[in-house]
């Protein structure tokens, strides 16, 4: 399924019985296998409004990041990744949504943020079809729950995000990437973050091991083609997360997919 | 549900010490409103818990007793947040007071939410460490009013807001349960349930400790005023330093009605011809600092400013702090009464929305000041008034909702940092529309909140909420 339009897509979703939602598939690798069919979002494309005088820009969640940072950079403002980073520190090849669907750390956050952090506001379509806005618009905005937050991150599996207002950075702030890279990361890693007193073990530990592909001091960031010890918490292939939640998150964390999604019908990109 | 205030004392006295189990006229009457004063309730008791513990004692006799139950700090709320809107128990974290520890080479500590927010500071600073998020109210405001409201202030333009500086939580589900979200090291990637108790007024539980985020304190800091002899000019300075893409800390607008009231109050001089003046802040390393500060002094020059002055040493640069930080509470010399609102709109459309807010009080033949954070463009028009007049409190108040119509006309938002409590739920409504509400409303159920966890707040559910109102406001007029 490939909608192109937002009544497309609430149908899409309400049909189903079980999806799978997709971007470009560049986190496929981090997220556990199903074979629920999938939804693709890359055909929900464009900018829906740019305010380059208020840094905010609006775009359907298929919208190419390349693109999207190529319409804000005409007004001198940009997705603030390093260039200098590959693609998984600097995400700049697949799609908004899965930008924010994954919510995943990247190379420039000391400075920048985390992806979480840019969002102002989404237009959500719940598993029911219905279309709801969580956020707002603009900077600062405490004006009920902030759900969008939750959102980012989600993996899909609460409901699905069609639409991000994001707040961007002037173009000045897009060279500012504090990771240092040891080698390029193309493939599924783990990465992980660290207490600041554990940093230079875990690094030193995972260098020695080989397995050091890029590490971040500024926000105790670590990748690794192989599970870190030390690690605080982590994530790695097949959306495998540790540690994991206790009792009383993972009630709350299913009260809130029953609550979004009352009969399971989004197959999210389990961190297990 | 048990209502009367024997029974409620007599059973809470079993769950804690009898001497932190408050009852009375005089307590009644002190716990009735937060600083929104416009709206009150009085509670049947107030109770001092000392732990996380004994916070669960007591949200579990409230469960099992039926008996509301609102969480409160310091009580200097803007929207009513800590007003037991439905009666029953104030749970005061007034002695939930202490740092738990301090782990200066992890830059977090562990704090009970009762402690204020400017004692966390305080704790830290002779290792160049601080709490980041700075609310006018941060010399008395706690760390978990801080929480519930999601606290901002002006250097929050450049750090975040409260959210921003949370890594964990401990929080006391309405069920007495313990929910424990993050810990040193923030949160890990699961569905981030922080983010929903941030900010949710106390309406999901009573978050009883944090780990909070220690941030350097930057090397260098100049601060800068300029004046310019008209607010356009001023507003319209604003927003080309926001177009720029200069971060600066803080970016703040002070309009003449209110530097004449700061003036008198706190000795701070200004050009004669001054209709609003910016006060701005960089900092950073000294290069840093120094070049946003030529920049944005370079932008703003365009605007024609009658005077720029840099703050010369600490002292004057603190004094400019002080002028701004107790502005609000220097309004309270020129009228008995004072109300702020609260209200975010784009920043290129602020010299619209001033033109806007003047015009509303001429109107109504009301004064008002404006004192805000212009930077992130978010509004506190301060309206001046005399309660014990006719009408007028329904002046002030409809006036508000005017400002705020006018911030969702313009793209914005009905509250960037007081929250919805009790003032703004039928706003609330406004900016969002039926199915979108309905959403917000079902986030309590998540955390089963239920209808006694600080009831009538944000969403209002609770049966009874719309008939409490008016009598809410009865008390007031």
């Amino acid at each position: 399924m490939n909608p192109t339009s937002l009544d497309e897509l609430c149908n899409a979703v309400r049909g189903a019985a079980k999806i799978r939602l997709v971007g470009k598939g560049t986190w496929a690798e981090w997220c556990a296998p199903s074979d629920a069919q999938t939804l693709s979002i890359k055909q929900f494309t464009g900018v829906t409004d740019f305010r380059p005088d208020d840094l905010t820009v609006t775009a359907k969640a298929g919208t190419s990041l390349f693109e999207l940072d190529q319409v804000v950079r005409a007004a001198n403002l940009c997705l603030p990744f390093d260039s200098r980073h590959g693609p998984v520190l600097a995400p700049r090849l697949g799609t908004l949504g899965g930008l924010v669907a994954m919510n995943l750390p990247h190379g420039s956050e000391r400075h920048n943020r985390p992806v979480r952090d840019w969002c102002l506001g989404m237009k959500l379509v719940l598993a029911s079809g219905e279309v709801c806005s969580v956020g707002s618009q603009v900077a600062k905005s405490v004006s009920g729950f902030d759900l969008h937050r939750t959102m980012a991150g989600s993996r899909g599996g609460l409901a699905v995000i069609a639409e991000v207002t994001l707040r961007l950075a002037p173009v000045s702030r897009a060279e500012l990437g504090s990771a240092v890279v040891e080698r390029d990361v193309t493939g599924p890693c783990w990465i992980g973050r660290t207490l600041r007193t554990d940093f230079d073990m875990v690094v030193e530990s995972t260098r020695r091991q080989g397995s050091l592909l890029a590490s971040d001091e500024g926000t105790c960031t670590i990748w690794s083609t192989i599970r870190m010890s030390g690690a605080a918490w982590q994530v790695g292939p097949g959306g495998v997360r540790e540690p994991l939640p206790g009792a009383q998150q993972s009630q709350i964390e299913r009260n809130l997919k029953a609550m979004l999604d009352p009969e399971s019908k989004l197959v999210e990109g389990r961190l297990q | 549900m048990v209502q009367a205030e024997s029974d409620l004392v007599k059973g809470l006295s079993l769950v804690l010490p009898p001497e932190r189990v408050l009852s009375g006229s005089a307590v009644r009457r002190a716990y009735e409103c937060d600083a929104y004063s416009v709206e009150r309730h009085h509670p049947t008791a107030v109770v001092l818990p000392e732990s996380t513990s004994e916070v669960q004692d007591v949200v579990k006799w409230c469960a099992n007793a039926k008996v509301p139950f609102t969480a409160r700090g310091a009580g200097t709320g803007l929207s009513g947040g800590a007003m037991p809107a439905l009666g029953g128990v104030v749970v005061s974290t007034k002695k939930l007071n202490k740092i738990l520890e301090i782990d200066v080479a992890n830059r977090c500590l562990l704090a009970q939410t009762g402690v204020p927010n400017l004692a966390l500071t305080r704790a830290v600073q002779q290792h160049g460490l601080h709490f980041a998020p700075d609310p006018s109210s941060q010399s008395v405001s706690t760390l978990g009013g801080n929480i519930a409201e999601n606290s901002g202030g002006p250097h929050t333009l450049k750090y975040g807001v409260t959210t921003q500086h949370i890594l964990g939580l401990t929080t006391v589900l309405a069920s007495g349960e313990l929910l424990v979200l993050g810990g040193k090291a923030g949160p890990d990637l699961g569905y981030d349930l922080a983010s929903l108790v941030i900010g949710s007024e106390g309406t999901l539980g009573i978050v009883t400790e944090a780990w909070v985020r220690l941030t350097p304190l930057p090397r260098a800091v100049e601060t800068a005023t300029v004046c310019f002899a008209s607010v356009k000019a001023a507003s319209q300075a604003v927003a080309a330093v926001v177009r720029a893409g200069i971060v600066p800390a803080a970016l703040e607008m002070i309009d003449r009605f209110v530097l004449d009231a700061v003036a008198s109050a706190f000795t701070l001089e200004f050009h004669p011809d001054t209709a609003a003046m910016l006060l701005l802040e960089c900092d950073g390393s000294p290069e840093t600092a120094h070049s946003e500060m030529a920049e944005a002094l370079a932008v703003c020059a365009k605007f024609n400013p009658v005077e720029t002055r840099l703050a010369q040493d600490e002292k004057e640069r603190a004094q400019l702090w002080t002028a701004r930080k107790k502005g609000i509470g220097a309004m309270g010399r020129i009228a008995p009464t004072v109300v702020t609102h609260d209200g975010v709109i784009p920043p290129s459309r602020l010299p619209e929305m001033l033109k806007f807010v003047y015009a509303v009080a001429q109107r109504r033949g009301l004064r008002v000041g404006n004192i805000f954070h212009a930077g992130d463009g978010n509004l506190h028009p301060i309206f001046c008034f005399d309660d014990r007049l006719h009408g007028m409190i329904e002046e002030v108040v409809e006036a508000g909702e005017e400002v705020i119509r006018k911030c969702l006309e313009l793209g914005g938002s009905v509250s960037g940092e007081h929250g919805i409590g009790v003032e703004k739920t039928s706003l609330l409504a406004e900016m969002f529309d039926s199915p979108s509400l309905a959403l917000q409303s079902r986030i309590k159920g998540v955390f089963g909140a239920g209808e006694l966890c600080n009831p009538c707040k944000v969403v209002p559910d609770a049966k009874g909420c719309i008939e409490h109102k008016i009598r809410w406001r009865g008390v007031a007029t």
